[in-house]
């Protein structure tokens, strides 16, 4: 950050000068010379980032009616500012302001003209929910600002800004509310946040990699989304989100585990209902990185677990495959890896014709021709299904790369060698710590209130009344 | 150091105790009884239950003298400097020897029942390194690690009762078969799978309770456990003759290996590696207890730069014994250090703390 | 990074290249579902076993193959028919085991050792089978309709438990548990090959480990209910002739629970006593007589059914301790609960002296939809 300060000068030529010096004569950089009053003046903008019609409506045509009045009346219907700070006027530049000085006077007015290329608030394509409010969050930080104080209508919400990066700073709002979140994670997190010193930030990413517990961890850290009630919604539980200048997702810290296994969703169905999705999607837990793991171990180790009836058909579908299972898992796998990366580039019309090669023509082929088994292809299909069931991307992402080391380890030493997988892992679960919370809660350590919310959403009126109880 | 160190909670101490308790010796401690004591099995194991009460008291005696030390100060403490370390270096000792009795015991079932061909220092590798990642862990990880585990108990005991439905109750009369001092005498072969509760010599300072709560958790958890064997005991006593039992050295996965599910065959292939979980558990509790003993020693703050140097020195010793007659000698030295360590010297120290207690409001 | 590569690197090429120790493909193995023993006349033991063999494709079901071998010991003989077969021959989804009459004679406890010892044999769903000739011409039938040996025998030992021949189901862990406890012997079914059928007939009794008697079909199903249980279905057919009411009557005991009420008694010179009593509630099936069957007449249909029942009982009973047949266990009550006079007992001899009072009740509930 560049703090240096510069007096403005007398002179306009030499006003003008200067900031042409310091923008290194870029060309948008535009220099309307409009006297008032008989003294020479200019206005100066960048053309990229100023509004015409704004400029017209605002600035030139009061000038040219009202004569007479002093350019503080006449500029009343903006945000303007006096100042005799050259950097900060070259920094209002930046930010879409356009300038006007005048020959003669050490002081200059800001005026915010910014072009406002905004897209319309829709609802974020990836996290799509079926019923409650659909939209989301934008490029403009104003504008997501907006929307969260939208739904938190008090004024314990309170919002810090930060700037990051040191050539090319950038906003970074911190959002909490004063009452309900604990001043020691908001210590923590301003202290992180003031840590980083990276010359850009180009997106939330780095942030979330810098201020992150345990960066050599294959779990995310922190929560991110782009939606304002699920936001609001993690603001009003004691969380703290970070929204980033011109990024529309907002990360929330502290995350847990199991945050990743919930949506805003869950609150708008019936709590049975909702309670039975929570449940499939635990099972999805298992399922997404341990069924693979779980079907080597058992045709390469353990057969004689399976009742007499599944042994004969796996054993029928295993006959012809040239490989190990290990080999046809990672055939799989990869294949799946493939198509799924192929979809996720491609337009969503090509992407649906990826689908179809992928699942139909693929996955018939490569059993027909001998190369895995069919009882694989269930496996791993049902992983991938599983995978995708997780709300959160990240954390599915994470998901299905742990199964390679588990499948790793059932290819090496069978049942033991996943118990011994998810020993590591499940100790790593416990160790980890976002901001100071344990990652692994409700479960470790372990609260019984907590499940409630957890593996099943009970009535909204029993999970809530602990929290009622601890504010009185 | 109890600034850093975060302290567990009372729940979590609970189940600490429990899976510290509960390892290897519950495979076996059917047929081990049966030998002596036959239907009288289950009443051993109250005795012992009992006796091992004692001994926590005592602990708790001895601890609760020296409030926010651990057993590591209380020997520098009592000892002095030099005769302090000694005993601290003595008691490094016996938890290395008792972690690698009860990993060599684990890897010795494993290969008997699944891993034939395996070779031994592989799954002690294994084990090695599950031990190590948790006991390097603070307190407070390793407190969350095994309440988590503590769920796979569930699946332990609905195995187990499964096979209540072979019993047969007079498989396990007449009761009193052995008689009386037989069945007191076999308690000597229960003992060894009481210990794991030594650990609250450890970590008793690093427990958020109140010194008579912790007592009660710990006897709760003592009580838990003892219920449990009883159980298990009762259960094998019941499926399995007398006649039969003498042939089965691990009962409890023999019956697990004979139960019928529909979904799978072969409980025990699943039991085995659930099972071997808990062992990781016990295992480490020894391991943390000895690296704590370390860095007391060496006087550093933090534990974990021992640990691998504990768990190395336990994964050189199991990979010693090659003949079954070295493991019974390992088995042997561990039983008689147990008697010394956890009964013997603590009764000294009780007694000696007395003493000290006295000399020191002689001397002001 | 680089260290972190080459673990990778070494842990993968472990995994692929080096033969892990237990690994053992579920492709790869040949499975002996049906499994016979006889003894030859050289005192060996001549294996018979049926393998699976998988099918080519996934559409066309599983094939079989029997093959046989001798050798000095059961895990001896398996061992030279590994050398006939192809592949790798694993017992260890290993279904039912026949065991010729030959064999069974000179003692169950040699030839089942290794089910008891490895631990990959399974233990929990075997069925154990006596035939009365030799097991490697049960075996050796291949296939029997559609179904092949194997499945054949699992299939009929199942059903006819079902029926109440034997209840309840013996396994391999059954018979290794009275095997193994002096209180205590069993019954294992019985078959025998009459032409080309494959026929069920009877039980046959054990003791200690050696085959010692055996019982007809209609005994059998006694044997069950004086054990206190019963199949889905106990069905009877008795001929009585009393009066009016002459003619076959064909029930069904299985359907309600059996009372049953077993007392060991000691008296006071040492001798024991049993008291084996069983209430049957039995449906009417079929009945050939012209009588209708009104409540009055029931009563004495009741009447003469339980005297049968009771005749055919205490001949049942009369076998078994011909037999030498510990059956009810009366040995295991002893040691637990008369544990010094045990002690003072030679049971294999003693058991013969045992006093039964046996007798039975039958009670009809139900005459179908008709009287």
């Amino acid at each position: 950050m560049n703090e240096s300060s510069q007096h403005a000068f007398f002179s306009l030529e030499q006003n003008t000068k200067y900031i042409q010096k310091a923008l290194f004569d870029t060309h948008d950089l535009k220099i309307k010379h409009h006297p008032y009053k008989d003294t020479q003046g200019a206005l100066i903008y960048l053309e990229s980032l100023v509004d015409p019609a704004l400029i017209e409506r605002n600035i030139l045509a009061p000038m040219s009616f009202a004569e007479g009045k002093s350019l503080s009346e006449l500029f009343t219907t903006l945000r303007m500012e006096r100042s005799n700070d050259l950097e900060k006027g070259i920094q209002g530049l930046m930010q879409g302001s356009c300038l006007y000085v005048l020959d003669g006077d050490d002081e200059f007015y800001a005026l915010t003209t910014p072009a406002k290329y905004e897209r319309s608030i829709t609802e974020p394509e990836n996290e799509a929910i079926v019923r409650g409010p659909h939209n989301g969050f934008i490029e403009n930080l104003t504008v997501n600002l907006h929307l969260v104080r939208q739904h938190i209508g008090t004024p314990d919400l309170t919002v810090r800004y930060h700037t990051v990066g040191n050539t090319v700073p950038r906003k970074v709002a911190m959002l909490y509310v004063q009452n309900l979140c604990d001043n020691e994670l908001v210590q923590k997190v301003e202290r992180r946040l003031s840590e980083i010193s990276l010359d850009t930030v180009m997106s939330t990413g780095f942030i979330q990699e810098l201020m992150e517990d345990n960066p050599f961890s294959i779990f995310p850290q922190h929560v991110n989304t782009e939606r304002p009630d699920h936001t609001s919604a993690y603001l009003v539980d004691g969380h703290i989100a970070l929204i980033l200048e011109g990024d529309p997702t907002a990360l929330i810290v502290p995350a847990c585990f199991f945050t990743f296994y919930q949506t805003p969703d869950d609150y708008n169905n019936r709590w049975m209902i909702a309670s039975f999705i929570r449940f499939i999607r635990l099972i999805s837990f298992i399922t997404a990185f341990q069924l693979p793991a779980i079907y080597i171990a058992t045709v390469s180790f353990h057969s004689n677990v399976l009742p007499i009836q599944l042994f004969f058909t796996v054993q029928g579908s295993l006959t012809r495959v040239p490989y190990p299972p290990i080999v046809e898992a990672m055939i799989l796998e990869l294949i799946f890896e493939l198509l799924r990366e192929a979809g996720l580039r491609l337009p969503s019309r090509v992407g649906q014709t990826i689908g179809i090669v992928g699942g139909l023509v693929i996955g018939d082929a490569i059993v027909k021709a001998g190369l895995v088994s069919y009882t694989m292809t269930i496996v791993v299909a049902l992983t991938a299904i599983s995978s995708f069931l997780i709300p959160s991307n990240e954390m599915s992402s994470s998901l299905r790369i742990l199964r390679f080391p588990l499948m790793i380890a059932a290819a090496l030493f069978g049942y033991i060698g996943i118990a011994f997988g998810l020993t590591l892992l499940f100790v790593h679960l416990c160790k980890l710590e976002s901001f100071g919370k344990p990652y692994f809660y409700p479960i470790a350590p372990l609260k019984f209130q907590g499940l409630k919310d957890t593996f099943s959403r009970f009535p909204v009126w029993n999970i809530r009344k602990k929290a009622q109880g601890n504010d009185n | 150091m109890a600034q850093t160190e975060k302290k567990i909670s009372a729940r979590q101490l609970f189940l600490f105790i429990i899976q510290a308790q509960i390892g290897v010796g519950v495979l076996s401690i059917p047929y081990k009884l049966n030998e002596t004591a036959r239907g009288g099995a289950g009443i051993t194991v109250l005795i012992t239950g009992a006796i091992t009460q004692l001994i926590i008291l005592m602990f708790w005696l001895l601890l609760r003298k020296f409030p926010g030390l651990n057993l590591f100060q209380i020997c520098l403490r009592l000892g002095g400097r030099v005769f302090g370390k000694l005993l601290i270096a003595g008691y490094i000792g016996y938890f290395v020897l008792l972690g690698a009795n009860i990993m060599l015991s684990a890897v010795g079932v494993l290969q008997r029942w699944m891993m034939n061909a395996t070779p031994t220092w592989i799954l002690l590798g294994l084990f090695s390194i599950m031990t190590y990642y948790l006991a390097k862990e603070k307190l407070t990880v390793m407190a969350r690690f095994y309440t988590l585990s503590s769920a796979l108990f569930i699946p332990l005991i609905i195995f187990v009762s499964y096979g209540l439905t072979q019993a047969r109750l007079e498989y396990m009369f007449p009761l009193m078969e052995a008689g009386i001092w037989n069945i007191l005498k076999a308690t000597k072969d229960t003992t060894i799978s009481m210990y794991g509760f030594e650990v609250i010599l450890v970590i008793f300072p690093f427990i958020d309770a109140s010194d008579k709560k912790k007592l009660m958790i710990i006897s709760m958890s003592n009580l838990f456990v003892t219920l449990f064997y009883v159980f298990v005991v009762c259960t094998c006593l019941m499926v399995f003759s007398s006649e039969q039992l003498r042939l089965i050295p691990e009962p409890v996965l023999y019956l697990v290996k004979s139960l019928n599910f529909y979904i799978v065959d072969r409980a025990d292939v699943l039991f085995l590696p659930i099972w071997s979980i808990t062992l990781v558990c016990s295992i480490t509790s020894y391991a943390y207890a000895a690296s704590v003993g370390l860095a007391q020693l060496f006087e550093r703050k933090s534990h974990g730069v021992f640990t691998p140097y504990v768990n190395a020195v336990i994964f050189f010793i199991t990979l010693l014994p090659a003949t079954p007659l070295a493991t019974r000698r390992l088995d042997v030295s561990a039983e008689y250090a147990a008697y010394l360590f956890i009964f013997i010297l603590p009764f000294a120290m009780v007694f000696g703390s007395k003493l000290f207690k006295k000399k020191v409001e002689r001397s002001a | 990074m680089k260290r972190s590569v080459a673990v990778l690197g070494a842990v993968l090429s472990t995994a692929m290249l080096a033969g892990c120790w237990d690994r053992e493909y579920l492709k790869d193995l040949n499975l002996a579902y049906s499994v016979g023993f006889d003894l030859t006349k050289d005192k060996k033991i001549k294996e018979t076993v049926e393998l699976i063999i998988p099918p080519e494709s996934e559409q066309s079901g599983t094939k079989n193959e029997i093959h046989s071998a001798v050798g000095p010991t059961t895990r001896g003989s398996s061992n030279e028919l590994r050398a006939r077969v192809r592949g790798n021959m694993r017992v260890l989804k290993n279904g039912v085991q026949v065991i010729g009459k030959d064999l069974a004679l000179n003692g169950l406890k040699p030839p089942m050792d290794v089910n008891f010892r490895d631990p990959d044999n399974p233990s929990s769903n075997v069925r154990l089978i006596i035939t009365d000739g030799e097991a490697s011409e049960i075996i050796g039938q291949k296939e029997v309709g559609e179904l092949k040996i194997g499945e054949f025998l699992i299939q009929k030992i199942e059903s006819l438990e079902k029926m109440s021949l034997f209840y309840p189901p013996e396994t391999m862990d059954t018979v290794f548990k009275a095997l193994k406890d002096p209180g205590q012997d069993f019954a294992l079914p019985y078959i025998g090959l009459e032409g080309k059928e494959i026929v069920a007939k009877g039980v046959a009794l054990f003791h200690d480990q050696y085959f010692t008697g055996e019982l007809n079909i209609e005994d059998s199903i006694m044997l069950v209910l004086l054990k206190g249980r019963s199949g889905d279905n106990a069905r009877l057919t008795k001929k009585i002739d009393d009066g009016p009411l002459r003619g076959n009557i064909s029930f069904n005991v299985g359907k309600k629970k059996v009372k049953r009420t077993f007392k060991v008694m000691v008296g006071k010179n040492g001798e024991v006593h049993v008291q084996l009593n069983i209430k049957l509630k039995g449906l009417i099936e079929e009945y050939t007589g012209s009588h209708p069957l009104t409540e009055e007449s029931l009563v004495r249909v009741n009447q003469e059914l339980s005297d049968i029942l009771t005749r055919q009982a205490r001949d049942v009973v009369r076998s078994l301790q011909k037999a030498n047949c510990d059956i009810f266990g009366v040995g295991r009550e002893l040691i637990a609960y008369h544990n010094s006079l045990w002690k003072q007992k030679d049971w294999s001899k003693e058991y013969q002296e045992v006093q039964f009072h046996t007798d039975v009740q039958v009670s009809i509930i139900n005459t179908g939809i008709i009287q």
